[in-house]
């Protein structure tokens, strides 16, 4: 006859479409990623900026701890390419000790306000019920006290420093995410593979950790990137309102608020540098956030497809 | 067969382009429909049936466009044809019928508004001649009170409703020719009578031609008057459906046949299963197409593809070595003696038993989620399974199979009622005895796509319940993953694939090698083969059956597919409304229905055999599932029953044993005597 004995399968483990041999997740992802012009600019300033501050001052020397009276508000020229500010500092090298402060900051803050709120929205939306409800009335509480001012609260009660901006920051940052990842744990949890771990025994802590929360990694990965320029902004609003890290110090926010008060007189190369630079990142974290979240997406396609 | 035909389609080709990629999906196809004819396409999924459909109303998806051919209708060819003068042949000369009724009307809009519409852009009417004549056709479909459900909301309506007011927009400008594709795939099987009927009825009184694609080769028989078969973008065989069932000349036709259920239910014989898979459709194939997966192929067949060979009165197909029928007994048949099921294991132990079972879903509504009522899913069911035996369980949607299911598996708590496992009572477990306990049973989903989690490689969810029960160390998990893979026959390689690289059927292998990882002695599939086509499924039919042989496990089959269920099955359990109705051996059951509602299940399921088909084309079982909020007094299944009398209105019937086999009916007028 025409069809050979169906006890006889042959072993079809040939892959259903002509695909790279064994693509992961990730690395299809990626490679929408790399497609993506922008998030490849983005990445490239990105890379560029943290270059810019932290190695930076290793190739150009100057002096970020003692003023210097004699050389206040000169205009960008031989000695100073980018001028010097209101005491004296060299304004590229400032920007340099002050990208590293932003960068440190928003990375951390970003970083931190993620992870936590992502565990807590995971939780709160898993658990369900009462948990839930307690757990996000919490969420919402601390949504509705104005970000500023729970930040001026804050600046008067801590003295401003690195790891206290940090906290700070963190602290008015993980209600979004915590949002955002309990409904996609709604989503999530009532998906198939996450029944079927239930019926093989899993308990909810296994299963949020197993299946939930990495499967959630493509909105957790683009909210880290937004964070991180809303982070840098935050630090940025702070110091303009002079309740950022203490001289000599120095972070792009603080920076721009001092210049500001001279753009009477004419001092723009104290203004342009660090707004610049605050833009240039934000933007940069955008792109990236952007094309991050696509190409989770399209890994999603694919997987449905 | 007349000279003009009412659509012709000459060598049409459509591409689709996404990315880099062009999908050849129709290559080159050839039809004709009359006036007043059913044409029916069949074939499998991704064969272009409904790509060929979709071309003649050029509503092919985002970058599909014909490369080629001609679609002529009444002489007009639709190809080179502008889109607005397009428009005015959609919907006034051909209406089209989609498969999931409720994505295809508007949830905005009040149904008569929505087949009003559909007449306003063809005619020059005003609202209410509209209105008017939306009334007039939405009778025409059988929509009861229809003067007064016009002012419904889709979501007011049942499935098969909504597929009657999706007709009615499509027939609003009595078209010449209706396209219906996949019409039925959706429904419940008794639905799915009424609306082939509903289709069969207008197209008498109307005249029109009508494209039925399915891939149900039942469906076809009893409406169908001639068949296309389509594999690979092109038809390979055509003829009248009494010529086709019986007489085919192409041997992925024949393939079909023989991978049918009934058939091999039928013959005795073990289902024959297709083996590999349809082809890659993105390169263009110059030779047969189904070269590759045919045991008749020969040199030539790699080489080109078959010339149109005509036979008779317009049978006509592709093939250089067509099926001979001169010897009526398959004698070439490799088939081995079939075992039949193990009937003398009869009193085989008992491995989990159901008493009195009852799961209700609160209904809660408003900002407070008060709680407005229950839905009954299921009402107080007991079983027993025994072991190395399968339980199949049928009933259409709604029925509570699934929850029980689910209930098996220890995925859902019982509201009352016990489920005894070698006596223990699994709803009163809780924590880790319940987790070892619930070892024993496994489930294996409808969909494995879903069911695994698509950041984990194949390897990692079949070792996965091992890692979750601890039952074994990484070392044995590891040589466990690489026996389950021998076992359902896949290369171990593909431990290091992920989920979304295999094919369907693939998975589903997969899935039922996932549970059978931790050696279970139940393992509860929940309509295992409903999203494959029939090739495939009938090599996972297989796989179950001769795993079952080696391993002495126990199924719970659930479909709702009679045939597969027949099939598969020892022992029927058929459930309505959350009642079990009727359970006993599959044979006794299948052969001699004692409930009524079995017996309408079984008239209903298309059979592919055109003449019995046609003559059982009078038994519809009449009306719809009623609500599980609200369920009828006494029996449930008596809305329906059209041998209902007061009685069952007011007592309700016990399962009680019914003649000498292990068979038991609730009714208080069995079909077959006591």
């Amino acid at each position: 006859m025409t069809l050979i004995e169906a006890q006889t399968p042959p072993p079809p483990g040939v892959p259903a479409a002509s695909r790279g041999a064994h693509e992961s997740p990730f690395r299809s992802a990626l490679k929408v990623f790399v497609q993506n012009r922008l998030a490849v600019v983005g990445l490239a300033l990105v890379v560029l900026i943290v270059v810019f501050s932290f190695a930076g001052p290793l190739v150009y020397h100057t002096d970020q701890v003692h003023t210097n009276l004699d050389q206040v508000t000169m205009a960008p020229g031989s000695g100073h390419p980018l001028g010097t500010d209101s005491v004296g500092y060299d304004e590229l090298g400032r920007l340099m000790v002050g990208g590293q402060t932003s960068l440190e900051v928003g990375l951390a803050a970003a970083v931190i306000a993620t992870l936590f709120g992502s565990v807590w929205g995971a939780i709160a939306g898993y658990a369900g019920g009462l948990l839930d409800g307690l757990m996000m009335r919490v969420t919402d509480v601390l949504l509705s006290i104005p970000t500023l001012f729970f930040l001026l609260l804050m600046a008067t009660i801590f003295r401003p420093s690195k790891p206290v901006l940090i906290i700070v920051i963190a602290m008015v940052s993980w209600l979004i995410p915590a949002r955002l990842i309990r409904g996609e744990t709604l989503t999530l949890k009532v998906r198939e593979y996450v029944q079927a771990a239930r019926g093989m025994g899993g308990g909810g802590l296994y299963n949020l950790f197993q299946h939930v929360l990495p499967n959630a990694i493509g909105t957790i990965a683009v909210n880290v990137t937004f964070q991180i320029a809303d982070a840098i902004l935050a630090i940025a609003a702070m110091s303009y309102l002079g309740l950022g890290v203490p001289p000599p110090e120095a972070d792009w926010g603080g920076m721009l608020s001092d210049g500001v008060n001279y753009s009477y007189s004419g001092y723009w190369w104290l203004i342009y540098p660090p707004g610049v630079a605050i833009v240039l990142t934000v933007v940069a974290f955008n792109f990236i956030g952007d094309a991050v979240r696509d190409s989770f997406e399209s890994r999603l396609r694919t997987v449905r497809g | 067969m007349t000279a003009n035909p009412l659509l012709r389609v000459e060598n049409l080709h459509t591409h689709i382009r996404s990315g880099d990629v062009t999908v050849h999906a129709v290559n080159g196809v050839d039809l004709h429909v009359d006036r007043g004819e059913v044409l029916g396409i069949v074939g499998e999924s991704g064969s272009g049936k409904t790509l060929t459909a979709l071309s003649v109303m050029r509503l092919l998806p985002h970058g599909g466009r014909v490369a080629e051919g001609r679609i002529l209708l009444d002489g007009r060819d639709l190809v080179p044809m502008e889109d607005k003068a397009l428009r005015h042949v959609r919907g006034a000369e051909v209406g089209m019928v989609f498969q999931d009724p409720l994505s295809s009307l508007n949830p905005t809009m009040t149904i008569g508004d929505q087949v009003a519409e559909a007449v306003r852009l063809h005619r020059p009417v005003s609202k209410k001649q509209a209105v008017l004549r939306a009334v007039e056709v939405l009778d025409q479909v059988g929509l009861p009170a229809a003067a007064r459900r016009i002012h419904d909301y889709p979501h007011h309506l049942s499935g098969g409703m909504r597929q009657r007011v999706m007709i009615a927009i499509a027939l609003a400008c009595e078209p010449k020719l209706l396209i219906a594709d996949e019409p039925t795939t959706a429904l419940d099987v008794t639905i799915q009578k009424q609306i082939l009927g509903v289709i069969d009825r207008l197209r008498r009184e109307l005249d029109m031609g009508v494209i039925l694609v399915t891939h149900d080769l039942g469906v076809v028989a009893g409406y169908a008057d001639r068949v296309a078969v389509m594999y690979a973008g092109r038809v390979v065989e055509t003829a009248t459906t009494d010529e086709l069932y019986g007489r085919e000349r192409h041997p992925y036709t024949t393939a079909l046949f023989e991978a049918l259920p009934e058939r091999a239910v039928n013959a005795g014989e073990p289902l024959r299963s297709i083996p590999g898979q349809p082809p890659d459709l993105s390169a263009p194939i110059t030779a047969c197409p189904f070269a590759p997966r045919c045991a008749h192929v020969t040199d030539r067949c790699r080489a080109e593809y078959p010339p149109a060979s005509v036979e008779g009165t317009g049978h006509v197909y592709h093939c250089f070595v067509p099926i001979e029928h001169v010897a009526a007994a398959p004698g070439a048949s490799a088939g081995r003696a079939v075992a039949p099921p193990p009937v003398s294991e009869r009193a085989a132990p008992v491995v989990v038993e159901l008493v009195d079972l009852y799961k209700e879903f609160p209904l809660n509504r408003g900002v407070l989620q008060r709680q407005v009522g229950t839905v009954s899913a299921v009402a107080g069911v007991s079983l027993s399974i025994r072991a190395g035996e399968t339980f199949g369980l049928v009933g259409e949607s709604g029925c509570g199979k699934t929850t029980i299911g689910r209930i098996l598996a220890g995925l859902e708590r019982p509201t009352s009622g016990q489920v005894l496992y070698h006596g223990d009572d699994l709803a009163g477990l809780r924590g880790a005895e319940r987790k070892r306990k619930l070892r024993g049973i496994q489930f294996m989903f409808q969909d494995s796509a879903a069911a695994m989690d698509p950041r984990m490689r194949a390897g990692s969810v079949l070792a996965e319940p091992m890692r979750v029960q601890r039952s074994a160390d990484r070392a044995a998990r590891q040589a466990r993953v690489e026996e389950l893979l021998d076992q359902v026959g896949m290369a171990r390689a593909a431990a290091r694939r992920y989920p979304h690289e295999f094919s369907g059927g693939q998975r589903q292998r997969l899935g039922l090698a996932r549970a059978l990882a931790l050696r279970p002695e139940l393992v509860v599939a929940d309509e295992p083969v409903s999203a494959l086509d029939v090739s495939i499924q009938a090599q996972i039919l297989n796989l179950m059956r001769d795993l079952q042989r080696d391993a002495g496990i126990s199924y719970v089959v659930i479909s709702h597919d009679l045939s597969v269920v027949r099939y598969i099955s020892d022992v029927i359990g058929v459930m309505y409304l959350g009642k079990l109705v009727e359970v006993g051996p599959a044979a006794t059951v299948y052969e001699s229905p004692a409930h009524p509602y079995t017996k309408a299940l079984i008239d209903t399921v298309p059979v592919a055999d055109p003449p019995i088909e046609r003559t059982r084309r009078a038994n519809v079982l009449h009306g719809e599932i009623a609500s599980a909020t609200n369920p009828p007094s006494g029996c449930r299944f008596r809305t329906r029953c059209p041998i209902a009398v007061d009685i069952c209105a007011t007592t309700e019937p016990p399962l009680a044993q019914l003649g000498p086999d292990a068979r038991r009916v609730a009714c208080h007028f069995p079909l077959t005597p006591r």
